[in-house]
């Protein structure tokens, strides 16, 4: 089982929010937005969590009108034991980066400022 | 022509995660525009560093330890009559634990960030010591 000393607090933030609607397929820049990461540090998080197994990603199905196909993520069943694991074990606050929105969320325990 | 450029970088990653740099450019047009979306795609750029220039920094380390191996063997000592004999076998040793340690050490202190730019002037000089090294065992 994964602990918090396995994930930094950027990994953190990411299974935080993938951990919030663990059924849905979320896209990179919902993630980016949630986390406040910016995509330099968001997609190789996405690309190791991806390689151990706990991300699944699939292209979005069909052609939607006006924009490319989206790459979608979601925890896998192994991802969404580690993540619960490591995030009841995290120390309260964590800090996004320097992006993001105004306020506070509050993500399965997980409370960061943004 | 900029317009092809992102299809271009993705080129230069692994043939596997081509598809992880796609989805990035793919999101580019959801990010508002300006600084926002100047910043997602520099992301982009830098994903694509990263991930090609990983595996050729795993070939660089094995060729690091190739050449270490070389310069030991031309540096060795071969009698151990000479009075010179330990203390040149030291020096051998000692260059190349610097050699390999000074890499990995700047490495260790720098990172998270761009680890390869810090390490590459430990790394550039532990390639001129070896140079170095091979050059006086030859004379």
């Amino acid at each position: 089982m994964a602990g918090r000393a396995e994930f930094s607090a950027q990994t953190l933030l990411v299974l935080a929010a993938l951990c919030a609607e663990p059924r849905e397929w979320l896209h990179g820049y919902g993630i980016a937005r949630d986390t406040g990461l910016k995509s330099g540090s968001l997609y190789p998080i996405l690309i190791r969590l991806a390689d151990r197994g706990l991300v699944e990603a699939r292209w979005e199905e069909g052609q939607p009108a006006g924009r490319p196909r989206r790459h979608l993520y979601r925890l896998t069943s192994e991802g969404l034991a580690s993540a619960e694991a490591a995030l009841a074990s995290t120390p309260v606050q964590a800090r996004a980066g320097a992006g993001g929105r105004g306020g506070r969320r509050v993500v399965r325990g997980v409370r960061w400022a943004e | 022509m900029l317009a092809g450029l992102p299809r271009r970088l993705t080129r230069l990653m692994p043939a596997e995660r081509r598809a992880w740099a796609e989805a990035l450019w793919a999101e580019a047009g959801q990010v508002p525009a300006g600084l926002a979306r100047l910043r997602w795609r520099a992301g982009g750029v830098r994903l694509v560093a990263r991930e090609a220039l990983l595996p050729r920094r795993i070939g660089r380390a094995i060729l690091f330890a190739a050449a270490a191996a070389v310069a030991v063997w031309a540096a060795w000592p071969g009698s151990s009559a000479s009075f010179a004999t330990p203390g040149v076998r030291g020096y051998v040793i000692t260059m190349v634990l610097l050699l390999a340690g000074l890499p990995l050490l700047a490495i260790a202190r720098i990172t998270p960030g761009p680890a390869a730019a810090a390490g590459a002037g430990p790394v550039s000089a532990g390639w001129a010591g070896m140079a170095n090294l091979l050059i006086t065992a030859a004379s």
